[in-house]
């Protein structure tokens, strides 16, 4: 067994330690000597466009890749030594998680969870994502948004530590979108930390403590959304457009309902 | 405390397996099709030996012992004058002659019974020679008049009547476990990988042999399960023959499942979608299933290529096993054939682990 893990020791030092990360692919430099670390609770993107290493930064914390130098720690575990220890104690959400054919839904988390050595009950786990109505089903005759609440539910299943989530809310309708953040602003509340990668500005702002900006393999930015605006205001920046009291999200929610249209 | 992952995830692909249509039919409906089909149209004519007689004596003692080698199943009898009858055999439409003296049960110092063959078709003039003898002891009998002390002689001419049937559980057996082997892993491993199942086993702490003796486990039970339906089929609808040890058939049955299933592996790591597998299973596995003995004897084989498809891997499985329920062979008797197993299973395993990638 793990030893137990006290995940409402919040703010008792950083949970992720990442110190001078490398990872390089033939003549691409996807991860050039980053640094940062991430407390314990917190919740912090990794942000920056397609091709800037953010995927592998993850990958490599999460230990499904190697770095070629540098050091990756999650609650103290040197994830190149000790990989399946880290893994232990990590829930992942990929960018395109694919699981088990014939297998229904509840079958596959139960059986995520024999791999963690765990028990799991799949029915909260399930309508914590609003499929518990399909427990039966299998995951290939998901929608798009469901397979992505569904590979969220997966992630939980030995209630990890930390929950890594890779563009979780990519291609996702405004209204699974804030499932999807209501479940990580619980998560956080539960004393869990979630590292997350997005090309969402808004669910950036929306979600996180902290947010690092990396383009090219390197962090260019790191802190809270709102340091990070005042930095830029306080630069002689100011938005062209008044500032408008609704957006046509609040608009598009409004005529649509809240509710997720999916089950 | 839960069992291992290993014990659980077999547990899960065990379900899976059992849900999964395509692969039932694969696995248990196209081999019992094609060994019913096969069973029916009865091949066994083409695999009986053609005995040539030349009746010289043309008494009651001669056409008696004629008709009774008439009703011997494995037996195609012809008669014909000497001359016809040894052009026949240099012509290969007879695999053996015999030439009965005409003098035949009546010499006084024992009449001579000549048999031909040619040299190039022993393993057929061999058998019927042994058939011929049982009846010319029988015939030794009626005519001395002694007493029956060996009643065994009856029974071994009846075990030696073997049909095509005989001949062809084996090998249909043979080729249910390589289609298996092959063709299973190579499909739902390429899948796996494609669809990024297995990357998202990465990332979990699962060991990644856990999850290979998962699969190679289930598909090991499923080869039993195959073999066992395929035997009975074969045993209680045709009436073939099963001589040897049924667990000793199994052994020989799980052994050549592993050896395709590593082939299968290696198939599997070296393809990236099931278009590259499905060709390269074929490949392996369609020589095989003619050149290995599996519907037809691979004595018509021309000699050099019998001597090549000696070492194929499925040839060791279907000759192991045919041995067994022919013969009743038991194991040790069978070791060259498991000793081919087990070196194809080092090899094809050590092609598996040099080429098996997760994503």
């Amino acid at each position: 067994m793990p030893p137990a893990y006290d995940k409402s020791a919040k703010g008792t030092g950083p949970v992720i330690v990442v110190e001078e990360l490398r990872k390089r692919y033939g003549d691409i430099q996807a991860v050039d000597g980053i640094s940062f670390e991430v407390e314990r609770g917190e919740v912090f993107a990794l942000l920056g466009p397609n091709g800037s290493g953010k995927t592998t930064t993850v990958e490599i914390i999460e230990g499904m890749r190697s770095a070629d130098s540098g050091r990756a720690t999650v609650a103290g575990i040197d994830v190149s030594r000790n990989p399946k220890a880290v893994k232990q104690h990590i829930g992942v959400q990929l960018q395109s998680s694919a699981f088990f054919e014939h297998l229904k839904l509840a079958e596959l988390l139960r059986m995520l969870g024999s791999i963690y050595r765990v028990k799991v009950d799949p029915e909260p786990l399930l309508e914590a994502v609003d499929l518990g109505e399909r427990k039966s089903a299998s995951f290939r005759t998901l929608s798009g948004g469901q397979k992505q609440r569904f590979a969220i539910a997966a992630s939980l299943v030995n209630d990890p530590d930390v929950v890594f989530l890779d563009e979780p809310t990519t291609g996702l309708d405004p209204q699974a979108r804030r499932l999807i953040w209501d479940l990580a602003k619980s998560w956080k509340q539960e004393g869990r930390t979630v590292v997350l990668t997005t090309h969402y500005m808004e669910e950036a702002e929306e979600l996180c403590d902290r947010v690092a900006v990396m383009d090219s393999g390197k962090i260019i930015a790191m802190a809270s959304p709102a340091q990070l605006i005042d930095q830029l205001i306080s630069r002689g920046f100011h938005r062209e457009q008044e500032v408008r009291l609704a957006t046509l999200e609040d608009v598009f929610l409004d005529l649509t309902g809240r509710s997720l249209r999916e089950f | 405390m839960l069992a291992r992952p290993a014990v659980h995830l077999t547990w899960w692909s065990i379900k899976m397996w059992a849900r999964d249509r395509a692969a039932m039919f694969w696995t248990f409906f196209l081999p019992l099709v094609i060994m019913v089909i096969f069973g029916l149209l009865n091949f066994g004519e083409l695999g009986k030996v053609d005995v040539g007689i030349v009746d010289h004596a043309d008494s009651d003692t001669s056409r008696a012992f004629i008709d009774g080698l008439t009703e011997i199943d494995a037996l195609r009898i012809a008669k014909g004058d000497a001359a016809d009858e040894r052009a026949a055999l240099a012509d290969g439409k007879r695999d053996l002659v015999i030439v009965l003296p005409a003098d035949l049960g009546s010499a006084p110092g024992g009449s001579q019974i000549t048999a031909w063959y040619h040299g190039s078709r022993q393993t057929e003039a061999r058998l019927g020679l042994t058939v011929i003898q049982s009846a010319v002891d029988r015939l030794n009998f009626a005519i001395t008049g002694a007493e029956r002390v060996v009643t065994l002689t009856e029974e071994s001419v009846e075990a030696r009547d073997l049909g095509y049937i005989d001949f062809l559980m084996p090998g249909v057996i043979g080729m249910a476990i390589m289609q298996l082997g092959l063709f299973s892993v190579a499909f739902s491993f390429v899948t796996m990988k494609r669809e990024g199942v297995l990357r998202r086993l990465l990332a979990t702490p699962l060991e990644p042999t856990s999850l290979l003796i998962a699969q190679v486990i289930t598909r090991l039970i499923v080869v039993v399960i195959q073999t066992v339906i395929l035997a009975a089929v074969a045993v209680f609808l045709f009436g073939a023959e099963f001589a040897g040890n049924f667990f000793a058939v199994l052994l020989a049955a799980a052994m050549g499942g592993a050896v395709f299933l590593a082939m299968g592996f290696a198939v599997s790591g070296w393809a990236r979608t099931e278009q590259q597998a499905a060709p390269l299973a074929n490949i392996v596995s369609l020589p095989m299933m003619f050149l290995s003995g599996v519907f037809f004897s691979r004595d018509v084989l021309p000699g050099v290529l019998q001597r090549i498809t000696d070492f194929l891997p499925l040839t060791y499985l279907v000759e192991a096993i045919r041995g067994m329920t022919v013969e009743g062979d038991t194991v040790l008797m069978q070791w060259p054939n498991f000793l081919g197993l087990a070196v194809w299973l080092v090899v094809a395993f050590i092609i598996a682990n040099r080429t098996f990638r997760w994503e």
